[in-house]
């Protein structure tokens, strides 16, 4: 016998080639990206989160919460989605942020020579690719601001009502704010830093300033340039506009007749037709304009970003906080309503004084932070060479109707424990803020610029010209009228 | 001694054909990815030619917080023109120059224009579909309602014979027109351009809410034609004056009392 063999069935291929052939057309034909939902239900509890999506369906454009991630980034405070635009200044993450090459995450003057004898700095943030000699350029997480973590994510927290791609459960407190939250094109937002964050360069010029963004930078007495944030508030000021179509029966018998007869017959209805459609064309080009203004970008990215508390922008409305001096001096600009705000503000004074319980560690006294978002007191030790400078934005109303005006309040305050220098403050307007002329004033003598931005609105800058003295602040005040 | 053969024929000639399906299966597969890669990203499902109607309750059927949402209306029709919600088979006393009316998410309302300045005698009725909501914070749904405008240009078109789509959308605030509106009355609008969907168009600039149609059917002559109507609920009309002047009708979950109209 030379061969014996037994065919029992068909013959096929190995297994691996039929589940490689079977993966690969499965990969192929899941790749079709489904719709993206623009909306979610907020509940309580997990029924909140059974309605999201699964995170198999994110593109590119949408980051959804991850709650203990994020908690965790509060407490190292370089974390959560936006601390990486400021921290990561990776290849990669400048890449994706699509960062301009002249915009630097930040550029301080090395101080390491500079500082006086005998002075403990606070910890110093390491130093990434020095430029020059006599500059270091730091990651922006490490940004010396008075700000933490979590109030920087509470400065950049969308307002209730809005799309919440951030936001789940508890950490962020415009999460437990109401059943139902929508999209964001409803409301309008001035103040924070989105996006790319701010920073002055080596030739004193402000880089990453968007739209919205709200900042004050300082020189203090050791050399260093210190940028911080406002808080974010928001109006609900939704605007409406209208696309429309008109059809005309006679237009589509034109051109659906054979020969075009009627066009031949009957030209009075080609000048019908012919009205409508070119009145239709004028208005293209602006509306393409408008598909691709210079915001686009920060469109796109929009759905990653963290989110703004809306209940900041309600209670400043509806106290009018540019009277209320207890919630600018307090600085405590989050809460669940006006009520808790108030009291909380109160309570945070009581328990600063010298009345409050006193702390010491390691042999010295203790500092006490109150909050009204964390029970209880914090005690920390006082580190001296910690210039801060504290900038609080409140806006008249919540919600405003297109011409409405609203006044804006600037509270900056010097909190640390050295004097500062060349204070500036500067708002960039969005589109639909149109600054009131000679409505700004200041209660410390400071030089007014304005400038124009991409947004065709204004860059409002403000110079102190003298410099701030530790605990000394001062009121900035403007109009905007909602376009 | 003979080989020992099986009696079913050899499997080798369909493995072949097999193996080369499976290839040509996968080559093709190949080639497609990518040519459906360069598609837009977003595909739309609705279309603003679909009947009145269609595009609303597909909306409900998406999940989202639609269902049962009285989203306030303002209806502004020229000066002097009276609007009238239907009720029933007919249509309920008119009301000059504004309506502000409560409306649900996916019918469709008929209204009747009438008393059009300059134009005794002409009736219009125009419908509106709501497609979406707003998210007004509480109490303030009122002071901020969709405007559904009836320009005298467009009721003279529907008179004419044309269908008028208007697809009201509120503006994304990252794509806003640096242009004034000085009143909330004035609102903008533009035509679309030939070919193009207006719904589309919308959607690229914001987010659609109302869908607005002037022109098509006029009712039968004895006005009791129910589908004209489309059986659609009647609209809350709110009292102009008396709106939260009285306890009233509680329309929704933290919303402000309203007093419907008699």
């Amino acid at each position: 016998m030379k061969h014996q063999r037994i065919h029992d069935g068909r013959r096929s291929a190995p297994a691996w080639f039929r589940y490689g052939v079977i993966a690969a057309a499965a990969i192929v034909m899941c790749s079709c990206r489904t719709a993206e939902p623009r909306y979610r239900i907020a509940q309580n509890g997990s029924s909140a989160e059974s309605q999201l999506p699964s995170p198999s369906y994110l593109t590119n454009d949408q980051q959804y919460y991850a709650p203990d991630t994020a908690s965790g980034a509060r407490e190292t405070g370089s974390g959560d989605a936006e601390q990486v635009v400021f921290a990561d200044d990776s290849q990669n993450a400048t890449a994706n942020l699509q960062q301009p090459l002249d915009v630097q995450p930040v550029a301080f003057a090395d101080d390491s020579q500079s500082t006086p004898a005998g002075l403990k700095l606070p910890p110093a943030p390491t130093p990434k690719a020095p430029q020059k000699k006599s500059v270091i350029r730091l990651a922006a997480a490490e940004i010396p601001t008075h700000l933490t973590s979590a109030q920087l994510a509470q400065a950049q927290c969308l307002p209730e009502g809005n799309w919440q791609s951030m936001c789940s459960g508890e950490g962020c407190g415009c999460c437990n704010h109401g059943p139902v939250r929508g999209p964001t094109d409803e409301y309008l937002c001035d103040g924070g830093d989105m996006h790319l964050p701010a920073a002055v360069n080596a030739e004193w010029k402000v880089t990453g300033l968007e739209q919205e963004d709200t900042v004050a930078h300082y020189d203090t007495i050791d050399g260093r340039t210190i940028i911080t944030p406002s808080n974010k508030v928001c109006l609900y000021a939704p605007r409406f506009a209208a696309v429309r179509e008109v059809t005309d029966l006679r237009a589509y018998a034109r051109i659906d007749a054979p020969g075009g007869t009627i066009q031949n017959i009957n030209p009075i209805k080609i000048e019908e037709t012919e009205d409508v459609l070119t009145s239709l064309a004028e208005i293209k080009p602006d509306i393409h304009r408008e598909k691709e203004p210079p915001s686009l970008l920060r469109e796109r990215e929009q759905a990653g970003e963290l989110d703004r508390d809306r209940r900041v922008a309600v209670t400043i409305g509806t106290l009018q906080p540019y009277c209320n001096v207890q919630l600018i001096r307090s600085g405590e600009v989050i809460g669940t309503d006006i009520v808790k705000i108030a009291r909380a503000s109160l309570a945070a004074i009581a328990w600063s004084g010298v009345e409050a319980a006193q702390v010491v560690l390691d042999g010295r006294r203790a500092q006490a932070a109150v909050s009204d978002v964390s029970p209880g007191t914090i005690y920390h030790r006082f580190e001296p060479n910690n210039p801060k400078l504290r900038l609080v934005k409140l806006a008249s109303k919540s919600s405003a109707q297109p011409g409405e005006e609203v006044e804006f309040t600037l509270r900056f305050d010097n909190v640390g424990d050295k004097v500062i220098g060349n204070v500036v403050i500067t708002d960039n307007l969005t589109t639909r803020l149109e600054y009131v002329e000679g409505s700004q004033k200041s209660s410390l003598p400071a030089n007014f610029t304005t400038q124009i931005n991409d947004g065709e609105s204004l860059i409002l800058r403000w110079e102190l010209t003298e410099p701030l003295e530790k605990g000394k602040g001062g009121v900035i005040q403007f109009r905007c009228k909602v376009r | 001694m003979t080989t020992v053969r099986s009696t079913k024929r050899s499997g080798f000639g369909r493995l072949q054909v097999e193996g080369k399906l499976r290839w040509a299966v996968l080559l093709a597969l190949t080639l497609v990815a990518p040519a459906a890669g360069q598609e837009p990203v977003r595909h739309w499902r609705h279309a603003g030619a679909m009947p009145p109607g269609a595009i609303g309750r597909q909306r409900l059927m998406r999940g989202e917080p639609l269902s049962g949402y009285c989203q306030a209306v303002e209806i502004r029709a020229p000066q002097g023109a009276r609007i009238a919600p239907a009720a029933g088979a007919g249509f309920a006393e008119g009301r000059p120059d504004s309506l502000m009316v409560g409306l649900y998410i996916g019918p469709v309302y008929r209204f009747r224009v009438t008393d059009v300045p300059e134009h005794p005698g002409l009736e219009l009725f125009p419908t509106v579909e709501m497609v979406d909501r707003m998210y007004p914070p509480e109490g303030e749904s009122l002071r901020f309602p969709v405007p559904v405008d009836l320009t005298l240009d467009e009721l003279l078109m529907a008179s004419e014979g044309k269908f008028v789509t208007r697809v009201i959308y509120v503006e994304d605030p990252n794509l806003a027109v640096p242009i004034a509106q000085k009143t909330p009355s004035d609102t903008r609008w533009f035509n679309v351009a030939p070919g193009e969907d207006p719904l589309v168009t919308a959607d690229s600039l914001g987010r659609p809410i109302a869908i607005l149609r002037i022109g098509g059917r006029i009712p039968e002559a004895d006005q009791n034609d129910v589908n004209f109507v489309y059986g659609a609920a009647p609209a809350i009309v709110y009292d102009r004056v008396n709106r939260g002047a009285h306890p009233g009708v509680l329309l929704t979950p933290h919303e402000e009392q309203i007093v419907p109209a008699e």
